[in-house]
């Protein structure tokens, strides 16, 4: 696992509130939020309905938009709001979190399993790739 | 054997009737060539006009080339290079792109009045069928030629536009739901909307589809003089115009004057300041689709259906009007000019009323649900 990773961000550098786009391993845009407990939410940027890059800014509700036609995406969920265009939710990506040297200090798949943890203070100093295979 | 030696017989006649080459003399197709004179004679020019946007296009697409590159970290870098650097290369530009509209115009128009005035009748179902074809050709030389520049609008509405086409697998059955998404990976050519599209969009728009198109209006135009103009109405007038010199003089005259118009408009005014700028930046893959993607005006009235009718709905329609066109001169041979022309009217009534309208339309049914 160590070996096929990219590099998103320094964890520290996430923002709850605007997510920082990068590309996944399919080629795809996909955006990094970092939640309430300071760890890492990273989810497809890839709208579900035709394919256009969602924004990236959360809005009240903890929602992303895709302005093409309006579809409203629950980042915790993935999950579109009940009317929009698009029907099926946007997946989560797994994420491993680093130490500066290297070393794995926490990882979750796709699907949401953790395995690790991770103390505040060396969270602060991580940093954030996503994993190409978990298994 | 005798019945077989009248099938053959019958082919043949088939064919000499529609492609009647024994009318292939000057005399026939330029000195003696007449044009009927009545209420609808204007819709004999409009498509002469085609062709000269076409000329228009072809020229100065070749301009263009000299300049543009077709590489995702060059294209709009190019593109600017031509708008502000290079001498005139602003008006080449906005030439190609107004005329590039104008060409679409005039073919719908043309397309439209032939159908009222049953132009494609027998023995002339062969122009017809060529000119459904010249039509489909422009539309992907629309198409492919959007997304060249490779600034937002352009990269963003292809990609929606191909991920439409992997949507309507949803709707096949069993195997063949698959074949969409192979489709679109074909024209796509990557994972996503990237230089491996650029390249192909780009050997579409300047090679490949110049010249099918080009083979296809030779075709079409050698269809016309072979049979000479349709009567165009039901009860034709005696009054005629001779071809040569009176009606190519006319049609040369409306090529100046059309010209001149559509230079000035280039000249002063870019095709592009109809929309907000934001849209022309450079193509970010590291952003937010901008708000307002919309594909360019002639693809409305596909585009607002779709955001407004469930998608297998338009899909189904498209595809049922775009085969049918072809079989056209078939399924209306026995309908009177009549109600060719009511059919034609609501054909145009729809086409105005979308293109103008949609975004109202559309806003309309949003606020609805």
């Amino acid at each position: 696992m160590n070996k096929d990773s990219i590099f998103v961000a320094k964890l520290s550098d996430l923002s709850s509130a605007r997510g920082k786009y990068f590309i996944d391993y399919q080629m795809r845009p996909a955006l990094a939020f970092r939640d309430e407990r300071g760890l890492p939410v990273l989810i497809s940027a890839k709208c579900t309905h035709l394919g256009c890059t969602v924004g990236q800014d959360l809005d009240g509700q903890g929602r992303i938009l895709c302005p093409c036609h309006i579809s409203y995406f629950d980042i915790k969920t993935g999950q579109p709001t009940p009317g929009s265009p698009a029907k099926s939710p946007l997946p989560h990506l797994g994420w491993a979190l680093k130490d500066e040297q290297g070393n794995l200090l926490v990882a979750q798949d796709p699907e949401g399993r953790r395995e690790g943890a991770v103390d505040p203070s060396q969270a602060e100093k991580s940093l954030l790739f996503i994993v190409k295979r978990f298994s | 054997m005798s019945n077989r030696k009248n099938g053959f017989l019958k082919i043949a006649d088939f064919f000499s009737e529609r492609i009647p080459f024994y009318n292939l003399n000057f005399e026939h197709m330029v000195t003696r060539k007449e044009v009927p004179v009545h209420r609808m004679s204007w819709a004999y020019y409009t498509g002469g006009l085609t062709l000269l946007f076409f000329l228009i296009q072809l020229v100065t697409g070749v301009f263009l080339l000299f300049y543009y590159q077709p590489t995702v970290s060059d294209a709009h870098a190019s593109v600017e290079y031509i708008t502000f650097f290079v001498k005139s290369g602003f008006l080449v530009r906005n030439l190609h792109t107004w005329s590039s509209s104008c060409m679409i115009l005039c073919l719908l128009v043309h397309l439209i009045t032939s159908f009222a005035m049953k132009a494609f009748a027998r023995p002339r179902e062969m122009t017809w069928i060529s000119g459904s074809l010249l039509l489909i050709l422009t539309f992907a030389f629309g198409f492919t030629g959007y997304l060249l520049p490779w600034h937002q609008i352009a990269v963003n509405a292809t990609k929606v536009v191909l991920q439409s086409i992997e949507e309507a697998g949803h709707y096949l059955p069993g195997g063949l739901a698959a074949l969409p998404s192979y489709i679109k990976e074909i024209i796509q050519g990557e994972v996503s909307v990237g230089q491996a599209t650029l390249s192909r969009f780009y050997a579409l728009h300047v090679v490949i589809l110049p010249l099918f198109f080009m083979g296809v209006i030779g075709l079409h135009l050698l269809m016309v003089q072979l049979h000479g103009m349709s009567q165009g109405v039901d009860t034709p007038s005696d009054k005629k115009e001779r071809f040569f010199p009176f009606f190519i003089l006319k049609d040369l005259w409306l090529w100046g004057a059309v010209f001149l118009v559509v230079f000035i408009l280039s000249l002063c005014l870019p095709f592009e300041s109809f929309y907000s700028y934001p849209l022309f930046e450079a193509y970010d893959a590291l952003g937010s689709t901008p708000e307002g993607i919309k594909p360019e005006w002639y693809f409305y009235f596909v585009y607002y259906p779709l955001e407004i009718l469930p998608f297998w709905v338009v899909m189904l329609g498209m595809t049922v009007a775009g085969a049918g066109i072809f079989f056209v001169p078939w399924i209306f041979k026995n309908t009177s000019r009549k109600v060719l022309s009511i059919i034609a009217w609501i054909m145009a009534a729809y086409l105005i009323v979308i293109t103008l309208f949609g975004q109202l339309i559309y806003e309309m049914f949003k606020g609805l649900k």
